[in-house]
């Protein structure tokens, strides 16, 4: 099973990949934490356990936190991108309920003062985006 | 006993050369010898970049092609950049144990016939591919571009001290014949150029066209019969990030610190040497953000100075750093690299002509790959 995006771009799931967008489709962010030592590891690596030992668990975390950095993309980088997917405004988002995570994130819209967006608070809204659940993040 | 590099060789400078992998290195590798007068029989040990020369030119495919029979020694290191330099710490240390004698250690690169061009590498990881691209992070420009917008947020960042990085690297490119680009650039003419991701225009981003370049090194008992003024490899360090590649552009600690912060260090204990004695450096510019980090991490500016350095004109013809005195990644070729090595080696030796740092003695070169960073200092006849 695969999901489009709405830049037309296709995630390749496996078994390593999947649980994440399980999670979205099913409204959750899940991120892998460490059943033994508690701690997050994004990403984890495919097969191994955290590096304590403790197995990895895909587990449900709020989308909210803060804009640790951001880039407002103007050229078509991804494979298949035409100047129609641009501007887009990617960022990376710590995780208040996930210490040490940079979740790589998109705004829903592109970012309008960007000198000011860097500690930013966002939240996650999910989203359908062709007919398929997403997550888009928001300033508050 | 000391370890030098007694030749250096590239392609010329192209955009676009037709032949495989292979042979644009068995090309730079003969020349490499030539320089050196050394005949291509003698070489016994062989070392390069790992990811993608294990594919594309692999030891037993160059020591064929030249005919070096008696491969004793065979080495592969890291990705990319710190994969350049760390292979010439892999031929040092042979060299020095006296598994080999003459070690070629190589680099080259096609990607006017790599389909999706630089950007392919990034995409073939799943973690990228699941994570990161359907959210618009992809692409070499856009992880500098976070950096970037980062270093801004924390230490202040203009256009125009980003663009004294291109402009003064195009300016030494310009004095270099056989450089891709060497039209005049200047501010104006930066600051025209076309965003590709905020902040970071297309003259920040490095060249794309295909090149390979190779260097000989032998131990200093040997090379006192070469052509040429050995240069000798004063020393090398490597350092990483604990990160793994797949994480390095989202999830790297110390975010503004490359891994150069402890690969620079390394270097220059190894040499006896610090900042202060350089008299060149030729630093990894896959983007102007990379030369400014690495030129704080190795200790030539205080963190959150670096893109006030630049601006300041040390890193330009006449500075009091000549940084990239070929032209770089930006404006000279894009060997990931080994141009830098061959660059370095030509100055140590006085022969830049128009370019030329005069007594320039003691140079660094660095290289980048991802979490990986490898740093050498070279020393001249001291």
């Amino acid at each position: 099973m695969s999901s489009t995006i709405d830049n037309g771009f296709t995630p390749p799931l496996n078994e390593f990949t999947r649980p994440f967008w399980d999670g979205i489709a099913a409204g959750e962010l899940r991120l892998p934490q460490c059943q033994r030592c508690a701690e997050w590891q994004w990403y984890p690596l495919d097969g191994v356990p955290h590096s304590c030992g403790g197995e990895l668990s895909w587990t449900a975390v709020p989308a909210d936190g803060t804009i640790f950095t951001f880039t407002t993309v103007r050229h078509p980088f991804l494979p298949g991108a035409g100047p129609a997917d641009v501007p887009l405004t990617t960022v990376l988002v710590e995780l208040a309920g996930a210490p040490g995570v940079r979740l790589v994130a998109r705004l829903a819209t592109v970012g309008a003062n960007e000198s000011a967006l860097i500690g930013q608070r966002v939240v996650g809204r999910f989203v359908d985006i062709d007919g398929r659940r997403d997550l888009r993040f928001e300033p508050v | 006993m000391a370890v030098s590099i007694v030749g250096v060789g590239e392609i010329e400078p192209v955009w676009r050369d037709d032949r495989p992998v292979l042979g644009l290195v068995v090309e730079a590798v003969r020349r490499a010898l030539d320089d050196a007068g050394i005949d291509p029989s003698e070489v016994d040990g062989f070392t390069s970049e790992a990811q993608s020369m294990m594919r594309l030119a692999r030891p037993d495919e160059v020591a064929r092609a030249i005919g070096a029979t008696d491969r004793r020694f065979s080495a592969h290191c890291s990705i990319a950049g710190s994969g350049v330099i760390g292979a010439i710490q892999q031929a040092q240390l042979a060299l020095d144990a006296g598994v080999a004698d003459v070690v070629v250690s190589y680099y080259g690169l096609s990607l006017s016939s790599t389909a999706g061009g630089p950007y392919t590498v990034h995409a073939e990881d799943p973690a990228k591919a699941s994570f990161e691209m359907p959210f618009g992070f992809f692409g070499q420009p856009v992880y500098f571009a976070a950096l970037a917008q980062r270093y801004r947020h924390q230490f202040g960042l203009t256009d125009e001290q980003l663009g004294s990085v291109p402009v003064s690297t195009r300016a030494w490119a310009a004095l270099t014949p056989n450089a891709l680009r060497r039209e005049p650039l200047d501010m104006e003419g930066y600051l025209a150029d076309r965003v590709v991701a905020d902040p970071l225009r297309r003259l920040d981003c490095c060249l794309i066209n295909d090149a390979a370049a190779a260097v000989v090194l032998t131990r200093d008992d040997r090379a006192r019969d070469t052509a040429k003024a050995p240069i000798r490899v004063a020393g090398v360090g490597f350092g990483t990030k604990p990160v793994s590649e797949a994480d390095y552009f989202s999830q790297s600690p110390q975010y503004l610190e490359m891994a150069s912060a402890v690969s620079g260090p390394r270097a220059f204990a190894a040499a006896g040497l610090g900042p202060a004695d350089v008299d060149i450096a030729e630093i990894y510019d896959c983007f102007t953000m990379s030369v400014i980090l690495q030129l704080e991490d190795l200790g030539f500016a205080t963190k959150g100075d670096g893109a006030a350095f630049c601006a300041s004109g040390a890193i330009a013809p006449g500075g009091a750093l000549p940084v990239n005195t070929h032209g770089g990644l930006l404006s000279h070729s894009y060997t990931v690299g080994a141009g830098h090595v061959v660059e370095a080696v030509r100055q140590l030796r006085g022969e830049r002509g128009e370019a030329q740092v005069p007594g320039a003695e003691v140079a660094v070169v660095t290289g980048l790959g991802a979490m990986d960073h490898a740093t050498m200092v070279l020393t001249g006849d001291r």
